[in-house]
This record gives structure tokens, sequence and C-alpha cells, in this order.
């Protein structure tokens, strides 16, 4: 079929893992339908980033040759995956990180032989270092944070996985994924047109205290309730036209969530053009932090595999069976809905980091009350328990 | 060598699970050190394989009407509840009493019948035997002394041979030992794909190594004379004619790895293991070995092995034991860890396991690793 063709020839290269696709028992038992997770967790950088990372890096490598450095800011997943993919290309990386991003994940990159380089406080800071870097060395490229169509073909590649993973002639309810940039949601949503799945639901997922897509979305028409002119922006955020894409982009002054790989003040604008123009359309959520690191913890519990907040936020939705129902309406007289959640995966998670999470949810639990929970532009409240 | 591969697992339930190189641990090594997944199967655990491939020809031997009947402590009831539910098969579970809830609940998840008998894994096990008595259609499923078992676990290596990079040859190959099940399909899957002279590394820990006492009653591997080799108190050795080795019966168990809790291993294993051209290096180590290993296992790969699994990967996060069981590696090396999985294992428990460490390391000295025969100390903090 074209499909593979296209796939055949794009991806023929490619570094990545063709991950699994697991059928959850525990959650498609919560859930009274198939869940499928696709285990991003197991690239050799631990996260999906790989994928559109090596992509690039391996594009790179034709258009300029070996002698190419390649340069990165970024505060964790991203700098590892640069890492992985430029040691096995052999080719040079030097990855600028604001101060205080753990240990761990900076062995991680020296481990892979690239250059690690901690200057400044946050991470506009470091992507400042990162192209100043640029200038000066005519050798050198610049890896994009998301906003990027070969890392979206790189992300893509996963779709084509997951269409051929499903049980035959199954095309999924919904598709789920975390979004920071909306690179991954660029890729998810290219690689369903791609295999004739543009009518797929897709369901974003940010936290509260980083939500630039969300926000976005609110500012154009779209699938978010009631008239554009009347919703409100929220303070601190600047809304900006992006003539190019015809769109409307949020700009947040600042972030306040602990999924700190959501991480992105702004999201792509083209990205958020696509969410806006596909058939499937797209369900933009937004969780508590403390409602992502329940996730966390009840996915330890469940699939022993340690999930950072980004990738849990996504979890979450299916840890809550009113909030799932929303998403993903039952139809009657179909069979069990087929749903995938796409396991984005991530390095910056601890067993002293559940540890924290548990307490934390226990506190917040205690306190009464439930969880807010918002959806294309409506709010709801979620039982803690 | 294909075609009977193809054969034999056409109809195969497991999962293909990845390999993966690990940068952690083959930083630390300066080897390749591969990972086989089985935490990935639909059960959890390895043994997803050899279950659902006896319950298939169980189905084919038996009609639909077959009723598949197991004692078990977790992983193996989740693996025949699993593997039921796909083929729509009836499966009653006989746990002894405090197996955790979360693995109860799993199993009910996938349909099984739950039947919790008695205070020891035994007792389970004679309900079990008992209702396979009482009814015709009922087949108990072993839980890793049997041929057709060895033949599903054997498929890993199948996978694994066509995962390596083209033409590599593992140097070694590390996987746990409880009753020899897996141990016995990795035997038998290596001597199927031309690999009988890999040396294979078995991991047992110190208070659960009915293996590594077999191994001790034979002419083997193990150093000095087997007439002067001491059976350790509560240790019953017996004769297996058929076989015609020397089996260790354990009286007690004591290690906190229960899913490695058998208290002898299959004969048959032993035997496969004495015979083979790569030999077999016998490993045990100590509970909190294990629990290190998990730790930072928990920390480097984002997994949460149950001790059982753990111990496989504990000598590669000790260099000086690596290089002591596996000598011959150089840089060049690739070392293959079965990451076997299994479902006991949580957030609480890994908890426990640090502060248990801690106090340990805190304490000094060094821990004992016994190795065919000989025992030597590994620092706690390495």
């Amino acid at each position: 079929m074209a499909g593979s063709d296209v796939q055949d020839d794009l991806y023929r290269n490619k570094l990545w893992l063709e991950t699994p696709l697991i059928r959850s028992v525990h959650i498609s038992s919560l859930l009274q339908c198939n869940v499928y997770l696709k285990l991003e967790t197991l690239q050799p950088c631990q996260s999906f980033k790989f994928r559109g990372i090596t992509h690039f890096v391996e594009h790179a490598l034709r258009i300029h040759g070996p002698d190419v450095r390649l340069i990165i800011a970024s505060s964790g997943n991203a700098g590892i995956a640069a890492a992985c993919a430029t040691n096995i290309l052999k080719l040079r990386c030097t990855v600028y990180l604001p101060h205080g991003v753990n240990r761990s994940a900076i062995d991680f990159m020296r481990k892979e032989g690239a250059e690690v380089v901690e200057e400044g406080t946050c991470y506009p800071e470091a992507l400042e270092r990162a192209r100043a870097a640029l200038q000066a060395e005519p050798k050198a490229l610049l890896i994009p944070s998301y906003d990027n169509p070969i890392l979206w073909e790189g992300y893509a590649s996963m779709v084509h996985e997951i269409k051929d993973q499903l049980p035959a002639n199954v095309k999924p309810d919904a598709i789920f994924c975390s979004l920071g940039g909306g690179g991954l949601a660029g890729g998810v949503i290219e690689g369903c047109k791609a295999v004739g799945w543009d009518d797929v639901p897709l369901v974003t997922v940010e936290t509260h205290g980083s939500n630039c897509f969300y926000q976005s979305l609110s500012l154009n028409e779209g699938p978010f309730v009631g008239d554009l002119t009347s919703r409100s922006i929220p303070a601190g955020t600047r809304a900006v036209r992006v003539a190019e894409h015809d769109v409307t982009v949020a700009h947040l002054s600042c972030l306040t969530s602990r999924a700190t790989s959501l991480g992105a003040s702004r999201p792509s604008a083209a990205v958020v053009k696509k969410a806006l123009q596909r058939q499937g359309g797209v369900r933009s959520v937004c969780v508590p932090d403390e409602m992502a690191m329940q996730a966390a913890l009840n996915f330890a519990e469940d699939h022993k595999m340690l999930l950072e907040l980004a990738c849990s936020s996504t979890v979450s939705l299916a840890y809550k069976r009113t909030v799932f129902d929303k998403l993903v309406p039952r139809s009657e007289g179909k069979g069990p809905a087929n749903v995938v959640l796409i396991i984005c995966g991530g390095f910056k998670v601890s067993l002293e980091d559940l540890h924290a999470y548990k307490r934390i949810v226990e506190a917040n639990i205690a306190a009464g009350g439930e969880w807010d929970v918002a959806c294309n532009g409506e709010c709801f409240a979620v039982p803690k328990v | 060598m294909a075609t009977s591969q193809e054969d034999v697992y056409r109809e195969k339930l497991w999962l293909e699970t990845p390999l993966i190189r690990s940068v952690h641990i083959s930083s630390l090594l300066d080897c390749n050190v591969y990972l086989k997944l089985e935490t990935l199967q639909p059960s959890q655990s390895f043994k997803y394989r050899g279950i659902s491939h006896f319950a298939q020809h169980a189905l084919h031997t038996h009609g639909p009407d077959v009723h598949l009947i197991i004692a078990s402590g977790g992983n193996a009831g989740l693996a025949a509840a699993g593997a039921a539910k796909v083929l729509k098969l009836r499966c009653t579970v006989y746990l002894p009493h405090g197996v955790n809830q979360s693995t109860i609940d799993f199993l009910r998840k996938e349909g099984a019948k739950v039947v919790i008998a008695g205070n020891y894994y035994l007792q389970a096990l004679q309900r079990a035997q008992e209702a396979v008595q009482a009814e015709q259609k009922a087949v108990m499923v072993p839980a890793y002394d049997d041929p057709i078992v060895w033949e599903g676990h054997a498929s890993m290596i199948h996978e694994i041979k066509v995962q390596l990079p083209e033409g590599i040859k593992p140097d070694a190959i590390f996987c746990s030992v409880g009753g020899g099940g897996l141990a016995g399909g990795i035997m038998e899957g290596c001597e199927a794909v031309g690999w009988d002279d890999v040396p294979l590394v078995t991991v047992e820990t110190h208070g659960s190594n009915c293996f590594y006492q077999s191994l001790s009653l034979n002419d083997g591997p193990f150093v000095g004379n087997v007439n002067t080799r001491q059976v350790p108190e509560g240790t019953r050795a017996e004769r297996c004619a058929e076989h015609n080795v020397t089996v260790a019966h354990l009286s007690s168990l004591t290690s906190r790895a229960t899913s490695l809790g058998a208290s002898s291993p299959s004969a048959a294993i032993v035997k496969k293991a004495l015979e083979r051209k790569g030999g077999v290096r016998s490993v045990c180590i100590s509970d909190e070995m294990a629990m290190q290993a998990a730790l930072n296992f928990a920390e480097d790969h984002k997994t949460m092995a149950e001790l059982a699994c753990a111990a496989t990967i504990a000598p590669a996060y000790k260099p000086t034991l690596f290089k002591r069981v596996v000598p011959e590696a150089n840089k060049s090396a690739n070392i293959v860890l079965i990451v076997c999985g299994g479902f006991k294992i949580s957030l609480d428990d890994l908890n426990e396991y640090k502060r248990i460490v801690e106090a340990d390391c805190t304490a000094g000295g060094d821990w004992d690793v016994a190795y065919n025969g000989e025992v030597f100390e590994v620092p706690k903090a390495e």
C-alpha cells in the first residue's frame, strides 16, 4: 500500500526502535475498553524524542557532511536524544543546559560522548548560548526543539508502526499524547494523515501550569466552546498573530508546572494550525500536576515503569473513568473502544521523585475537594480518589 | 533450523520483546551489555512464553473444554491466567495465603478463578493436584519442570540471535534460576541456534539456591572434589536415576526473592547444565546485593525489577564480580542479561530496599558471593 512504501523510503535508515504497542490489562479493565500503550520509554535515549532528533541529525549529516557539529539547548530529554543520535552517527555534539539539570541526565549525555555546557539559570538563557555558539562556528547546526517538519516526520513514524501493530483493520477511537511545544502532536497528526487516520480524534494533554497549546487553541476559531471574542486571555499571556500560518498563538510569560519537560512558553504555530484543521479534531486537555503525579504512582504499580510527569499526564486521563468517558464517548452497539496512549517516556524521574509525589498527592487528597480538568474551554471537576 | 522455529512457534502468543543495549551498564562494564526485556510480556514476566506454549498444547491435545489448573505464588499464575484468557479456556489458580492483593486482582482481571489454599506453596500445590484428580478435563500447568515449557522459553534465544548485530555470538548469557525452567529454555534455545558453547551464568540468592547446591553435589564445574564437598544443613541430596544426576532438596528458603522459591530444581536441567559445552557459572548473591541492583536499575532504566529479576542484573552492577565471572570479557564483548520480569515489586518495596541497603552499607564489610564452589567478597559500594 502507498503508506508503507512511503514509510519504507522515508525511514529506510532509521535509527530508532520499533517500540512495542502493548495492551494494558490493568487500564483496559478499569475503563472496559482496549487501551494500548506505545512504549517510547524503550528508545535508546529513553524517550520518543529519539525519532525526530535522529531523523534530523541524519538529514544534517547528508546535507552537511561528517564535519557538522550539532548544537542543542535542552533541559533534558532532547539533549539526551541528541547525544545518543550523534554518538551513533559519529558526529560532534554540544548540549547547552541551564544550571540545575539533574546530574544523572548530564551523565547520560556524557556517556554518549556529548560535550555538555551548563550555563544560565533557565532554558531561554541556555538557548541564547547555543545560538551564540552557532554564530561562532560555520559547521555548526542547531537542532530545533519541536518546531520543525523534519522532527515531525520522525515522530510520525510511530503512527505507521501503531497501524501495523494494532489488530488488523482496527482504527483507534482516539490517540492521546502529551504536549509541550507540539512536536510530538505534530508528528502524530502528520502520521495519522499519512495512514488514512486524519479523522481519528486526538487528545492532547498538558498541565495547568504549562498549557501554551491549550491557550493557543483558545485564541482561535475552533473546537473550544463559546464565542472566540468572549474568551478571556489569562494574565501573563500575550496573544501573537502568526501570519505565515494564519493562526494566533499564546506566549506565556511563566510556567509553573512541575512537569518541566512540557516546558514551552509558546507552541509551534504550524502545529496549532494543523490541529485546528484536521478532520478528527483535537480535544485539548489540561490536568493538575497532582493528578499527573497520582497517575505516575498508579502506572508504576501496574506496569512497573517509572514515568516522568510530562508523560504520566497523558496516562492520568485513563486513570479517571469520568474524564475518559467524556473524552471517548461510548457508542451504543459498537464493541469496546480502542484507544492508544503514547507513553512518550523521559529520563527525568527517580524513585525519590515518586516518593515525593506520594506525599504530595496524599496531602492534596486529605485537603479534600476535587481536581479541575479543562477540556476545550470547559472545566469540570474530577474526584481525587 | 529457522524452519523448525517457524513450525514450533507459529501460533505463539508471546511478544517478541526488545533486546536493548544498556548505555548505563555498558558504560560501567566497558563492554556491550544487552537487556532482553521480558517485563513486557502480557503477564509481565518471561513465564508467559513457556506457559502460553503449554496452554496451547493443552488446547490442541484436550480441546476447548480443558481446564487449566496451576499452583503458584504469582508470576506463573499470571501467565496461565493471561494465556487462558486469550485462548478462551477455564483457568483456576491456587495460591497460598499471603499473596499480594494486586497479584490477586491481576489474576481476576484476566478472568481466572482464584483459590487461596493453605499457608505454604506446597499446600496450595496439593489442593491443585487434588482438583486435577477430581476433574477429567483438568490439566496441571507445570511450574518449571516440563519440556514444553522449556520449548516456549527457548524462543527468546531465537529472538536474541536475530536481534543482536549480525554474526554476533554472546560472550555470556545471564539468567536467574528458581527451579530451572528459564535456564532450561535458554540452554535448549542455545543448542538449537548453535550457541551450545556460549557460557551461561545462572544467578540465585544465598537463601534460595537449590540449583547451586545441586551442581555442588555432582562432578562438574565446581572447584575441588565432589566427595569432599559438604552438604549444607537442611539440605537432602537425592539421586535421580532417570537423569543420572544428584539434586539438592532444601528444607527451607530464607530469601526475600520469593519468585526464585524452589526447594529443588529440575533434575533434567541440572543434567543439561553439567553436560553443555559452554558450561555453567553458578553464582549466589545476597538479597541486599539484589536490592541494590533493583534500585540502580530503577534509576537507570526507569523499570522496577523484582528481586528474583534484579539478581541477574546485580553482577553487572559490580565490575569486580563481573570480571571474576566473565574474565574473558574485553571491550568488544557482548553480554546478554535476561531481564525476566515479574509482578512482585512495588514502590514501597523499593523504598524498603533502600533503607535495608543503606543500613547494610553503614554496617560495613563486604558482600559474599559464591561462584562454582568458591566464595569471595565484593565491596558493598562500587
